[in-house]
Parts: C-alpha cells; sequence; structure tokens
C-alpha cells in the first residue's frame, strides 16, 4: 500500500495495463507467465533498458536525443572490428573502446547544442547520420557473423547465470547482460537521486534559466548529460551485437523512436523535469510484452508499433491535457 | 532598529552598455538591519544597479565595498559568498520539484559537495522554514503551491544560505492584501535578524511604507535618498519621473444615456465575484485596485479569454456570449493588453504587419484575398495619425522605443474601429512625452464616441483621464466613484487611501 | 539587377542560399559538363525532386507554424499503402469498377487518408498542448505501425498502367509530376500571401501569445495547417506510387532528414515565424543537383547520409553566426540613432 503511494499516476496506470494485458495473455497461453518467459524477454530488452536510461536522462534535462542508436552501433560495431583486427580477446578492452567511442560522440552532441542554441532533437537528428555515415565509412558495413565474432562477444552471449527450463523442455537461462543492465541502471539512478549532478540535471529541466542563475553550468551540465548517454550507447553497443550474437551494422539505427517511446510512455515529462527510472522500465516492459506476445492474441508481431503508438498518444494526452487546464487558469498559453 | 554596519557601500558606479549610460555616478549605501526601497520608473537603471551588486554584471566604473571589503569586477559567485541575495521577480524557482529541494538547492551548489543527502536537505529546508515561521509541506512540490508560498520559497532559499542583504523585485505585485501582511512581517523578523533587506519598486505601496528609506532613481542618476516618513506618493511620483504630474482631468461631453456595454454579476471563481459596470459613449471608465485585484481577469472576460462562471455580458443592449477575441472584435471591442512584448507585438515583424494584425478580415481585395496595399495605405495613416516615429511602414518594430511600440498597439486597434476599448495599463515603461500623447488619444476616442475602459494602478493616470472610476479589491467591486465625486478636490487621496486599505468588498463600500 | 540585389541584401539568408545554388551548379558543370546538364538527366531530377519538394512544402508549412511533422513520412507510407491496395483490388473489384472508377478511389483514399492523419496531428497539437515534436514522433509511430500491422512489411505493386502515367509521364519534355509540384507551389505561394489564413500562419510562428490576443483562432490555424501539411503527405504519396510502382513501409525513410533541411536551406526558422516558400522550392533543386551529382560520383546512401547531416549543421551554423552579426549591426545602429538623438 505503501508503494502505491509511492508512485505517480502514469506508474499506476501502466501497472494495471500490464496486470490486465498479461492476463489476457496468459489465459490464451498457460506457459507465458514462466520464469523461461521472463528471462527471454530480458535478454531482448537488455539493450532497450540500458539506453532508455540516457534517454531518460537528456529527456529530464529538457531535451530529446535521435542519435543513440547511431552512437551504439559505432561504439560497438567499431570495438568489434578493432577486437578482429588485433586479436583483442579482453572483454574490459572491448568495452573501453565502445565507451570511449560514446562518451566522444556524446560530448560532440552536447557541444553543438551548446554553440548552435537550438532545439536538441534538430541536432541530434544532424548528428545521426553524421556519425552514421563516418562509421560507414571510417569502419566499413561489412556483416559479420557468428562464427567471426571474438571469443568474449561468443562468451558474453552464451554466459548464463541461472538457468531453468521452458514448456518444450529446452534450458532458458538468465543471461549475463543483466549485470551491465543492472549496473547502468543503478548508476543512472544513484546520478539522478543521490548527487548535485542529478539535481541540476533536474533543475534545467524545470527552468533552464533559473538553473544558470542559481549557480549550475548548464552548458557543463549538459556535456555530462549527453556524455552519459554516449556511454550507455557504448555500453548497449556491445550488448547489442552480442545478444544478436552476429551483427548487420546498419540494422540498429531507427530504433531511437521505439526507446524514447519507452521513456515518454513511463511518464516522462517531454519538456523537462520530471521522470522516473521506475516508470522507464515499465514503458520498457509493456513494448517487451507487446513485441513478443502479440502472437498468442492472434495479432502478428508487426502490429506491435501500431500498440506502442497508441498507448503513447493516450501517455501523452491525459498528461498535457492536465497541464493545459492548469495554465489556462494562469492565462498560460501552450496550444 | 537599523544598525551602524555597512553591508555594502557603492560609490560613484557607472554603467554603460554601448551607446547607453544605464548607470551615472549613482553612490548608495545599504546598513545591516535596514530596510531599503530601491525606486524608480522601468528603465531607469535600477535592476542594472542591483545586477551590479549581484555580480551578475560588472560596473564600468566606481567603487563597490561588501562587509568593508573593496571588490569591484566581483561575480556571482563572490556576491553570493559575501551574503547578497536576489529573489528576481518570476522567483526562478523549480516547479517540478519539491520544496525542500528549492530551498536547498542553492546551498548545496554552494557547498559544492558532489553527493547529496537526503536528510541534510530535508534539515536544510525545515531549519530555513521555521527562521520565518511558517509550515509549509517539505514533499509538496512547487506548483502546487499559491504565489505567496513561492514568494516565501524564494526568500527561505536565501536564508538557507546565510543571506546577509536580500534584494526583493517587485515581491509584492501578485499577493493579496493578507499575503502581502504577512511578508510584511517575515520582512520585519528578518531586519531584528540583523537582514538588510532591498525592495525594487515602482510604484508607492505597503512596502515602501516599513522601508526605512527610500532611494530614487531616474534616468541612470540617483534623485536622492528619503526618509519613508517623508514622501508621499505624488512627491515620489514627482521624483520619479522629474515632473511635477497635473495633467487637465478629462471632462464627458456625450449625453446619450445608453450603455454600450453592460456587465452584470459577472463571476469567475477565484478571480472576480459579482462584478457589474456600465459603460456609455465617451465613457473613461477607470479600473484600478492592486495587482491581482481582478483587474486584468475581467478584461479578459470581456475580451473572450476568460469564459465566466455566471452573470451575463450586454452590448447596445443586446445580451452576447463571447467565447474568444475573435468573437470580441466582431462586436467591437478592443484590448490593449498589459504585457506589450508577450502579449502584443510581433517583435520581428514590420509596423505594417503589426498594425494591421487585428484586421485581416477587412481588408480583403479581389477574389477575397488580402489587399497588401490597403494595409500598407492604412499603416501610413496610423503612423501620421499617432505620430509613431519610424523611418516607413516597414521598420522592424522590435527597434523602436516602447512609447512608439505601444503607439503601434494601439493604432492596431484603432483600426478595427472599436466601439468599446480596453487598455491594460498602457503606459507602463513609457516615457513622459509618450505617455501625454498616449493620454490624448484615449481622451481622442472617448470624445468621439468611444467607450474606454482604462486599468491602471497608477492613481494619477485614473484621475486624469477617466470620468467614472471603479476600485476592485481581492475579486470584489468596492466602491465605484460617479462623475461628481470625481470632482472632489482630493480625489487622488480618496483613491489611493481605498486602494491600499484593502478592507473587502462591502464593509469598504458601507463606509 | 540592381533590384534582385536590393532584394538579397536584406534579405541574408536568401541571399546564402542564392549563391549556395549558383555555386552548385557552376561546380557541377566544372564537374560533369554536359553530362549533367543533358535532357535525360535533367529530366529525371525533376520526376525525383517533385515528391521530396511537395513534403519539404508541408514540413516548411508547420515550421512556419513554430512546429514541426515528423510524421510526414509516415503518413506518406501509410497513404499509399493504402491507395495501392485500392489499385490492387484488395478492397473491390477493380475489372468491375473500370480502370477510371478504381484511380479515382485511390487518388481520393490517399489523400483523404493524408489529411486525416495530418488532422489528427493538428487536433492533439492545439486540443491537447502536447509539443509538435513529441506529438509528430508518436504518430509517426503510430502511423509507421498501423502501416506495417496491415502490410506485414510487404510491398504492394502494380498498379493500372494508365495510373503510372501519373509518375512516368511528362507534358511536352517536362514531367507530370513536376508539373504537380509546380502548381502545388504556386497554390501555397499564393495562400501563404493573399490570404488570411497565410498570413495567420506567420503571426502565429512569430508569437502565438500576441495573435490569440488580436482575434487569431490559433487552434484552427494549427488544425488547417498540420492538415495541409497531411494533403502534402496524401499527394507525394501518389507521385512516389506512381513512379516506384510500387508501396512499401519504411520508403522515402531517408526524405526525413532531407525534408527537415531543405526547409531549414531554404530559410525557413526551425523556432517559427520567418521563412518564405520559394526558399524551400530553391533549396529543392539544391538538394536534387547534389543528389544526382552522389549518384554520378557513385556515393554510397551511407556517405550521402553522412553529407546531409554534415550539410544541416553547417546551414544551422551558418544561420547562427549570420543572426549574431545581424544583431550586432543592430546594436550598432540604434547605438548611433541614440547618441545622435
Amino acid at each position: 500500500m505503501k508503494f502505491l503511494k509511492k508512485i505517480d499516476n502514469t506508474q499506476r496506470f501502466l501497472i494495471v495495463i500490464i496486470v490486465i494485458y498479461c492476463i489476457l495473455v496468459q489465459s490464451r497461453n498457460s506457459a507465458f507467465l514462466s520464469l523461461a518467459t521472463l528471462f527471454t524477454m530480458f535478454r531482448s530488452a537488455a539493450g532497450t533498458i540500458i539506453l532508455s536510461m540516457g534517454v531518460l536522462m537528456v529527456m529530464i534535462s529538457g531535451g530529446i536525443d535521435v542519435s543513440f542508436p547511431a552512437i551504439a552501433i559505432f561504439g560497438g560495431y567499431t570495438s568489434l572490428r578493432i577486437c578482429m583486427a588485433c586479436g583483442i580477446q579482453s572483454m574490459f578492452l572491448t568495452f573501453a573502446i565502445s565507451i570511449a567511442i560514446g562518451i566522444v560522440l556524446g560530448v560532440g552532441n552536447a557541444v553543438l547544442i551548446n554553440i548552435l542554441k537550438l532545439e536538441p532533437f534538430i541536432i541530434t537528428l544532424s548528428t545521426a547520420s553524421v556519425y552514421f555515415g563516418l562509421m560507414t565509412i571510417l569502419v566499413g558495413t561489412k556483416n559479420v557473423g557468428a562464427t567471426d565474432l571474438p571469443a568474449q562477444f561468443k562468451t558474453l552471449s552464451k554466459m548464463k547465470l541461472i538457468t531453468t527450463t521452458n514448456q518444450y523442455g529446452g534450458e532458458i537461462g538468465l543471461s549475463v547482460f543483466i549485470i551491465p543492465v543492472a549496473i547502468c541502471v543503478v548508476l543512472t539512478w544513484f546520478i539522478l537521486r543521490k548527487t548535485l549532478i542529478g539535481k541540476g540535471i533536474f533543475a534545467m529541466g524545470c527552468n533552464n534559466e533559473a538553473a544558470r542563475r542559481a549557480g549550475f553550468n548548464v552548458n557543463l551540465l549538459r556535456i555530462f548529460i549527453f556524455g552519459y548517454a554516449g556511454f550507455l550507447a557504448g555500453v548497449m553497443g556491445v550488448i547489442y551485437i552480442a545478444g544478436t550474437n552476429s551483427v548487420n551494422p546498419v540494422s540498429l539505427v531507427g530504433t531511437e523512436m521505439s526507446v524514447i517511446a519507452c521513456v515518454v510512455i513511463g511518464g516522462a515529462s517531454p519538456t523537462g523535469g520530471y521522470g522516473t527510472i521506475f516508470g522507464t522500465l515499465l514503458g520498457v516492459i509493456l513494448y517487451y510484452l507487446f513485441s513478443q506476445t502479440l502472437v498468442y492474441l492472434g495479432l502478428s508481431a508487426s502490429w506491435q508499433s501500431f500498440f506502442m503508438g497508441i498507448v503513447l498518444l493516450i501517455s501523452l494526452i491525459t498528461t498535457s491535457w492536465q497541464r493545459r487546464v492548469q495554465n489556462r487558469k494562469n492565462f498560460i498559453y501552450t496550444e | 532598529m537599523a544598525g551602524t554596519n555597512n553591508i555594502v557601500e557603492a560609490e560613484h558606479i557607472s554603467k554603460s552598455y554601448v551607446g547607453v549610460q544605464a548607470l551615472d555616478d549613482v553612490s548608495i549605501t545599504i546598513k545591516e538591519g535596514e530596510i531599503k526601497c530601491l525606486a524608480g520608473e522601468n528603465g531607469c537603471g535600477k535592476s542594472t544597479f542591483v545586477k551590479i551588486i549581484a555580480g551578475v554584471e560588472n560596473a564600468t566604473s566606481g567603487t563597490i565595498r561588501i562587509g568593508g571589503k573593496e571588490m569591484t569586477k566581483h561575480t556571482a559567485k563572490d556576491a553570493i559568498d559575501a551574503g547578497i541575495q536576489v529573489i528576481f521577480q518570476d522567483l526562478s524557482l523549480f516547479n517540478a520539484m519539491s520544496v525542500a529541494d528549492n530551498i536547498a538547492m542553492n546551498k548545496l551548489i554552494k557547498e559544492g559537495k558532489p553527493l547529496t543527502n537526503q536528510k541534510e536537505i530535508r534539515k536544510i529546508a525545515s531549519d530555513a522554514l521555521a527562521l520565518i515561521g511558517v509550515d509549509i509541506p517539505l514533499d509538496a512540490q512547487i506548483q502546487e503551491l499559491s504565489i505567496a508560498n513561492r514568494q516565501l520559497i524564494a526568500i527561505c532559499r536565501a536564508l538557507a544560505l546565510d543571506a546577509k542583504l536580500l534584494f526583493m523585485d517587485e515581491p509584492t505585485t501578485a499577493l493579496t492584501k493578507n499575503e502581502v501582511d504577512s511578508l510584511l512581517n517575515i520582512v520585519m523578523g528578518l531586519k531584528k535578524r540583523g537582514i538588510a533587506v532591498v525592495f525594487i519598486s515602482h510604484k508607492l505601496d505597503e512596502v515602501m511604507r516599513i522601508a526605512d528609506s527610500i532611494t530614487v532613481i531616474r534616468d541612470g542618476h540617483k534623485i536622492g535618498d528619503f526618509a519613508a516618513s517623508e514622501i508621499d506618493s505624488k512627491k515620489l511620483a514627482y521624483y520619479m519621473t522629474g515632473r511635477e504630474v497635473d495633467y487637465q482631468q478629462y471632462e464627458r461631453k456625450n449625453d446619450s444615456e445608453d450603455a454600450l456595454l453592460e456587465v452584470k454579476n459577472l463571476t469567475k471563481k477565484g478571480n472576480f465575484e459579482d462584478m457589474s459596470l456600465k459603460l456609455r459613449k465617451g465613457d473613461i471608465l477607470g479600473l484600478t485596485g492592486l495587482l491581482g485585484a481582478g483587474r486584468t481577469e475581467l478584461a479578459f472576460s470581456i475580451f473572450g479569454m476568460n469564459k465566466p462562471d455566471s452573470g451575463e455580458i450586454y452590448v447596445e443592449g443586446k445580451k452576447v456570449t463571447i467565447n474568444n477575441p475573435d468573437d470580441a472584435i466582431d462586436l467591437g471591442i478592443g484590448l490593449v493588453p498589459e504585457e506589450r512584448a508577450i502579449q502584443g507585438l510581433f517583435l520581428s515583424k514590420s509596423v505594417n504587419e503589426n498594425v494591421a494584425a487585428a484586421i485581416l478580415k477587412r481588408i480583403k481585395g479581389f477574389l477575397g484575398s488580402i489587399d497588401s496595399n490597403r494595409s500598407r495605405e492604412l499603416s501610413r495613416k496610423a503612423i501620421d495619425q499617432f505620430r509613431i516615429k519610424v523611418y516607413n511602414e516597414d521598420t522592424v518594430i522590435s527597434t523602436l522605443s516602447g512609447g512608439n511600440q505601444q503607439k503601434a498597439l494601439i493604432a492596431r486597434w484603432a483600426a478595427t474601429g472599436p466601439k468599446i476599448f480596453i487598455l491594460d495599463t498602457p503606459t507602463v515603461g513609457i516615457d513622459i512625452g509618450s505617455k501625454a500623447e498616449i493620454y490624448e488619444y484615449i481622451q481622442q476616442f472617448a470624445a468621439e464616441g468611444t467607450g474606454v475602459i482604462l486599468i491602471s494602478d497608477e492613481v494619477e493616470e485614473i484621475v486624469a483621464n477617466c470620468n467614472r472610476v471603479i476600485v476592485m479589491f481581492d475579486g470584489h467591486k468596492v466602491k465605484e466613484y460617479t462623475e461628481e465625486e470625481m470632482k472632489a478636490p482630493d480625489i487622488k487621496e480618496q483613491i489611493n487611501r481605498l486602494v491600499e486599505s484593502g478592507k473587502p468588498g462591502k464593509e469598504a463600500a458601507q463606509e | 539587377m540592381k533590384k534582385l540585389r536590393e532584394y538579397l541584401s536584406r534579405d541574408i539568408s536568401m541571399a546564402i542560399l542564392f549563391v549556395f545554388f549558383l555555386g552548385i551548379l557552376l561546380l557541377m558543370f566544372v564537374n560533369f559538363g554536359s553530362s549533367m546538364y543533358n535532357k535525360q538527366t535533367l529530366a529525371s531530377m525533376a520526376f525525383q525532386l517533385s515528391e521530396v519538394a511537395v513534403l519539404a512544402f508541408g514540413m516548411a508549412l508547420c515550421m512556419l507554424l513554430g512546429g514541426i511533422d515528423l510524421s510526414i513520412v509516415a503518413n506518406a507510407n501509410l497513404a499509399s499503402l493504402l491507395a495501392a491496395m485500392v489499385l490492387t483490388g484488395k478492397f473491390f473489384d477493380i475489372e468491375k469498377a473500370g480502370q477510371f472508377v478504381t484511380i479515382l478511389v485511390a487518388v481520393i483514399v490517399a489523400v483523404c487518408v493524408g489529411m486525416i492523419c495530418g488532422l489528427i496531428n493538428g487536433v492533439i497539437i492545439s486540443k491537447f498542448s502536447v509539443s509538435p515534436i513529441v506529438t509528430t514522433l508518436s504518430t509517426m509511430t503510430l502511423y509507421s505501425g498501423l502501416a506495417m500491422g496491415i502490410t506485414g512489411g510487404n510491398s504492394i505493386g502494380n498498379y493500372p498502367p494508365a495510373f503510372l502515367k501519373f509518375g512516368t509521364g511528362s507534358i511536352g519534355p517536362v514531367p507530370i509530376v513536376f508539373v504537380t509540384a509546380c502548381i502545388v507551389f504556386i497554390i501555397l505561394i499564393l495562400a501563404l500571401d493573399r490570404t488570411k489564413l497565410g498570413h495567420e500562419i506567420h503571426y502565429i510562428g512569430e508569437n502565438h501569445t500576441a495573435s490569440r490576443f488580436t482575434g487569431i483562432n490559433n487552434e484552427n490555424v494549427i488544425i488547417k495547417v498540420y492538415t495541409i501539411s497531411g494533403l502534402m503527405a496524401g499527394i507525394a504519396s501518389l507521385m512516389i506510387m506512381a513512379r516506384s510502382n510500387s508501396a512499401r513501409v519504411g520508403y522515402g525513410d531517408t526524405y526525413q532528414l532531407q525534408v527537415i533541411m531543405i526547409a531549414v536551406l531554404g530559410g525557413i526558422s526551425p523556432s517559427g515565424g520567418k521563412g518564405r516558400l520559394y526558399g524551400v522550392f530553391i533549396a529543392t533543386f539544391c538538394l536534387q543537383l547534389m543528389q544526382t551529382a552522389f549518384t554520378l560520383w557513385q556515393f554510397s546512401p551511407y556517405s550521402k547520409k553522412l553529407i546531409w547531416g554534415m550539410m544541416l549543421l553547417i546551414i544551422m551554423l551558418i544561420n547562427m553566426a549570420q543572426a549574431r552579426i545581424s544583431r550586432n549591426a543592430k546594436i550598432r545602429e540604434m547605438s548611433v540613432k541614440r547618441s545622435a538623438s
């Protein structure tokens, strides 16, 4: 009960939807509610969870980033190709290269926004193309199949922490991805809730000018935020490659919308200043529920983004409407 | 009482921007525990002075000593470290964050500890709230609080940083009488602790009455320091504007008794209650009262921007429902809004485009297309008629002075040929010359048969231009002065007293 | 010539665009000579340019209003898929209805779907105060999700030959689609310049609070503009279908960035209120010239993407620098006036 009081309306709404949907699916397929389903779903959601943390932070600060898939694939793919070329087998180095690239590109976004003083959306839209194009020129676009992957990717792909069996008797395990995912989520929570930087991020999203007057260096904060989003994208890039167990470097681009959708559905305010990690996780859960279980309801998986779009619009409309009514009382017009 | 130690000694401060002398040789001393009022018209340089003391900008010349230490080219951080805090008019709070976070934020930044601790934050906040003796839930979000409570949060935020000197920019504008009283009590409490408070204000109100001294600035020059007791509103107006304000009182010549506009028992919860008024041809009806008394809200309701809960509006005897400004314009109602830059002007558009904005419907020519020649012709006429100083009608309006911008806005509405013309504080931030011209135009409109409603908090302006006046307080009509009553010799004092006395509706009306 | 110079000096971003355009023309000529400027290449450019231009007009209108329509390409996609289903007899027997009726129905379907999608955007933005970026990002997911759900990702092709004429035929040497784009352009230019709606768009883009206080019904204008933007998507969808003889989810994904870039290059300020449509048309030509050059140079689609992204950034940098220069000039001018008076 105390928990229900602590969470906000959006989260309650999401929990209700998720529970109802799960019951619906369970009634069609009794094997649905099981550890095996959970583990499978987690494995495919791992990358999205990591990316969503970055999007959440950017959105709380009042911006939107659409360049993170390009950064992720830039980091992951470059790291892979370097490892292949130099025969590096170290897990640490693999991540380090990808993360370093991610941070550099993320900081690049922030610097451009600071200079141009334009909507982050339009800037990250351009840098997404630039980064991706740059990668294809510098590194190439060659597909890498499962057999050619360096050992550390294979290990990452196969390693499991706990195993269980699915309805057909196959062995399904909780992927080792849980470790980086947990680290990223906890780190994001820690930054947002326990540090001065976190306070600054919220402050900036509420009122950029007031944050500046209060003594925050807003430009520096932005560099941190986008740098951190780049860092997460770097981590995700490696996990993505390990997860798919092969890589087609043009595949990830275009997925930015689904991650942003998860974050917005999770209740983060697109205008900044508000957002929760728990809500975002609920958004991701809903997304993967739709993507993996629509089949049980007799619909093909192609309907997934349609349903996501509907939930997204409903949650946007309800929260915006409340704010609009409030604003109108004070003669603030936001259209 | 004010102590003997000076917190700030600013000597011979001058500040010039590109080609503009914002401050010229201004010297001001602020003592420990002193309550000072910095008065002057908009754009006189008082905010520049505050910015210089607060280290947001640096003076071109002059010396500043804070706590006895000379710090001429100091930064905002230096000023904060020395105990100087500014509460801006917009309060600069973080609306979606909690009370505790807001109060503690500046202290956390100052201390610069990379990690924050929720317990510590709450302690900072509750300590600061205890200092001024108010109780506001620490977990509430700022957007859930009233404006008065937000003001208090901003004060607490400053106190949490051990402020020794607090600048408050127009702190009472949006507060009700009771809220102002409790704010002033808190300020008196601060004074006892030795904290100096400087109010920045452009009019004489209750804030000035608790001040120990008043410093008047005009056109970047200091006019003088005065004891609060030796100054009244007329003198203050004289010092602020540099002119004996003595305009001819307007007299209505029209003898039609038919109501152009009649408002009956109009109520909008939280804005105003049971408002009735009648406007005839040639009337200039003054609507005054403290900010937040419901004047602007009432005007918005007549203009279709604030749907009333109950009550009726009649235009020329016919009952009307006005759903949006477009309806209002069709009925012949025009409104020059209060916030010129935000609500009125299209800043990067030309004078022509600004003047023609409200009459797009009427300048249709061939096949219903907009006839740009007619709009130009009209703008040129308006520029002549209202003596707007521009090169031609294609000049971008943002390059004009405040007075000329306002005249262009009046021209926009004059072009619609309004029968009922509402002007909301039309002379704020406008030089004396343009002010007199605007009065002339207003009276001219009325003489030609328009009914004018003039909203203003300058009693001088109201008395000079209006033949009838309604005083509002806290959403109620306190009193309506008739044409006869307006001729009383002490009318200014009467209205002034009524505006400031703040007795709620019916009691004051019975007096 | 003197008049032109005078005009360009007043509108610096137009001047930059003009110089840029001439520069590209010249560069192409030096590089390719007649392999670029022959009848065939020009005609093929006119074919490709038309659909992008129409989409860019829709985007430009929304940006003039201070908004953006990110769903425009997804919208065009959905419209073309539904129209394609009509043309290939998924809804009714085309043999019985005859070619003319089928094509007519398909055109109506494409246009209506486009306009309804636009209308939905407009209503969400104006009546629920959701910001345009987020609204149209969401409806982009919704529209492409719907298209994906209906088709399962398969393409639908093989339309009646009479319909393909619209995409491949010419009037004299000029492609029909190009003529269509020009007609749309002229109508929009006249509408922006001469109608109440056109003027209202500029006012709202400049200051939406002031426009409200001036009696402009912001909400209606916003709904109208996004519906027009949807109409542009509908028209473009017909061009795309008729030209490529197929419709598929995800067709024209690269248009998204291009269309925004054309609008910005054409002088439409991303923050609203400023810009002219003919700038957008010229910008479309610039882009198509470059596109053709890239094809002649055999650039990969990825390097094209890189160049588009870089260009958008560079244009914004130039615009910023130019705004700063003109602001400084204004301050100087004002201070001169002050000291004179």
